[in-house]
């Protein structure tokens, strides 16, 4: 009984929160919920456990679940999703209150969650999903995971025998889970144009997380995914994944798995991995292969925050990247590369300031390799933020770029950023920060003149 | 001494937190002072450490999980090891690394990992990943480091190479990193040649002067003893 007067009171809670701060919708609830009844998750009755899908990984989480979401939408069936990414218990709290009944009865056939890896344990604990679709497992936010391992440890505390899990073929850590679960499904790209490669002389691997000795990748798709094994154990890659992507045409937008040929809207190489994730989850929980290709075909993802403007006579293209995490600012910075026209680049990553004790490390640039950037047309590059700044122009010169061309400013202002990377002769401007501060810069450019394509 | 020689321990296995860049700052470094700088990689556990040919061994951090394996792997080198240190022979280790020449790392599973000694040092995992900034006055010449740390154990040692100006540190009483001759334990991160470029210039000046067979004279010694005990009478002192 309690159970039910504390949902009939969250749901209100949730209606009411939507009406006066949508953004807060997303948790609030859910949090209201926890405090009154911890345990209130395990509450609810009607969850086929089978259709309960989790999505979990260092980097493409938002991307991938909503994806998932929207192939089983596309095919018909009713999804609960916390698509908006609150990712911890309260998220998935306030997702089951949204959709239940005022019995406390699941009124969707799946439940596809996003699940935060800390936190992954503790929700596997009162909600048992069956399925779950591991990213990747990469180096992130060492001030608060330390080492990967951590998490790693974290996962494997997590996943039973009862699990089937859609794994990496091409990424070391997570796909040595798969010994924990009942079943593994795996993912994989095959060679394709946009390859990566370590442009300086201090590339490095990992430890194997069987036996930690070095794994060898004998190619990269992505910095730390690729065909791999380990020089001691057994742990490789499969040598016949189920779910293969071949034959990658970037400037048409296709590749082909099987048989069938998908047409997708989005090709960046960490993409594909996310496509060939949702086809692993899609084609294992019975979707056609028709019905996967007509769900791609209309996939707009809505948390992608890469913008591009015209800003006084030049281009600015924007990109949104994660701090403290190499491999997603990696990808970043490979788009940058990638672009053979003159340009200008600034890179402003920031201190940490999310909780106590805040923190000005920034070792991460190590970690990714700007040589590509450095050897690429490249007319300046500025680094900013207070603080960071200095570590950041230091990172660009060990990188190769010459220091007459690196400027660090001491600032958090879009205006003398902008105001210097217009002075250079370049057409393309590049602006690369974490998500929180895309709409100072955004907001900047727009009432200076410049203009957004939609 | 026209070269200097970087053994790079186990890259692909201690290969957190960005300080590969400590490697590119120390050859960087010898460069600019006008050494030609040379980076071996012992890569595999098997590999034979070229002890006569290195200048100095730079150990880098690494999941806490691998130190048992490599201090298996080191065994049948070990008494090579404690040679080169006992010699004089200058090792870095940087962050978790510096644990495994401590007497021994407590795990929170309960195991241990034997160390090798060299430090007077033992390490207790953390519940929890303490990550913050750090500043630190270093004890043998003053000089300062500042970066960061990822503190993955609680180290208690009776040799510390410094003290703590802002940050944990090796346990949170003020005590930062370990030292035994040359061998260096630090918990600062940056990478910490990177954002402390005196300090690999200081390294690297020492080792050259090592290889010259220069060592500080006895008034040299003397001064910086007086040093030591004039700072201590200076902070027994009642402020004016």
């Amino acid at each position: 009984m309690k159970f039910i007067l504390i949902l009939w009171f969250c749901k209100l809670l949730a209606m009411l929160v939507n009406l006066i701060d949508r953004r807060r919708g997303t948790n609030y609830s859910g949090q209201m919920a926890l405090r009154l009844m911890p345990g209130f998750v395990k509450g609810f009755k009607g969850i086929d456990f089978d259709k309960v899908v989790f999505i979990t990984g260092t980097n493409g989480k938002s991307t991938t679940t909503n994806m998932v979401r929207n192939t089983l939408v596309s095919a018909g069936r009713t999804v609960a999703c916390n698509v908006e990414g609150a990712n911890m218990m309260a998220g998935v709290a306030t997702v089951l209150i949204k959709n239940s009944t005022l019995g406390g009865r699941l009124n969707k056939e799946f439940l596809v969650l996003e699940v935060d890896e800390r936190s992954l344990p503790g929700i596997r604990k009162v909600l048992p999903g069956c399925r779950m679709g591991i990213t990747n497992l990469e180096k992130d936010q060492d001030q608060r995971n330390g080492d990967p391992d951590l998490i790693y440890s974290k996962f494997e505390a997590a996943i039973g025998p009862d699990m089937t899990l859609y794994l990496n073929n091409e990424e070391p850590r997570s796909s040595a889970l798969a010994e924990k679960a009942g079943r593994a499904v795996w993912f994989s790209v095959a060679e394709n144009a946009r390859r990566f490669a370590w442009h300086d002389d201090y590339a490095l691997t990992l430890p194997c997380p069987r036996c930690s000795h070095p794994i060898r990748f004998s190619r990269y798709n992505l910095a730390g995914i690729g065909p791999f094994r380990c020089t001691h154990c057994s742990h490789a890659s499969q040598p016949e994944p189920q779910v293969r992507l071949t034959e990658v045409d970037f400037e048409a937008g296709t590749f082909r798995c099987g048989e069938r040929q998908y047409k997708v809207s989005y090709t960046d190489p960490f993409y594909l991995y996310n496509f060939a994730l949702v086809l692993a989850v899609g084609k294992d929980l019975g979707l056609t292969d028709e019905e996967l290709d007509a769900a791609f075909r209309g996939f707009v993802n809505p948390v992608s925050h890469d913008q591009v403007y015209h800003w006084r006579g030049k281009e600015i293209r924007y990109l949104q990247g994660k701090q403290e995490n190499p491999e997603a600012l990696q990808s970043e910075l490979d788009v940058i590369a990638r672009d053979p026209r003159r340009k200008a680049v600034a890179v402003g990553m920031y201190k940490v300031t999310d909780f106590e004790p805040h923190y000005a490390g920034s070792f991460y640039f190590f970690d990714c390799d700007f040589a590509a950037i450095a050897q690429g047309n490249v007319a300046a590059c500025v680094a900013f933020t207070e603080t960071i700044c200095y570590d950041l122009a230091a990172r660009m010169i060990y990188a190769g770029v010459p220091e007459d061309r690196v400027t660090a400013l001491d600032t958090e202002e879009p205006g003398p950023v902008l105001e210097l990377l217009e002075k250079t002769d370049a057409p393309v401007l590049y602006i690369l920060t974490n998500t929180k501060h895309f709409r100072q810069i955004n907001d900047y450019i727009l009432s200076h003149g410049g203009t957004r394509d939609e | 001494m026209n070269k200097l020689t970087i053994g790079w321990m186990y890259p692909d296995i201690l290969n957190l937190h960005g300080e590969r860049g400590s490697v590119q700052a120390l050859a960087r470094t010898a460069e600019r002072l006008g050494l030609e700088a040379q980076v071996v990689r012992v890569a595999d556990f098997d590999d034979e450490i070229p002890f006569d040919r290195l200048d100095l061994l730079l150990f880098l951090p690494g999941e806490l999980k691998t130190l048992a394996v490599i201090r298996e792997a080191l065994r049948p080198q070990e008494a090579r090891l404690r040679q080169y240190v006992e010699d004089g022979g200058t090792v870095v280790a940087i962050g978790t690394s510096g644990l495994i020449f401590g007497r021994e790392i407590l795990r929170l599973d309960g195991s241990k990992v034997e160390g090798f000694g060299l430090l007077d040092l033992t390490a207790k995992e953390r519940e929890y990943v303490w990550g913050d900034d750090l500043h630190v006055c270093l004890r043998e010449n003053r000089q300062e480091l500042i970066g960061s740390q990822v503190q993955m154990a609680d180290v208690e040692t009776s040799m510390p190479l410094g003290r703590t100006l802002y940050g944990r540190g090796n346990k949170g009483d003020g005590a930062e990193g370990a030292r035994y001759r040359n061998l260096i334990y630090t918990n600062c991160l940056g990478p910490l040649f990177v954002k402390n470029p005196w300090f690999a210039e200081e390294l690297v000046k020492n080792l050259v002067l090592r290889h010259l067979g220069l060592k500080p004279g006895t008034a040299d010694e003397l001064a910086q003893a007086s040093f030591d005990t004039t700072l201590r009478f200076l902070n027994s002192k009642k402020k004016p």
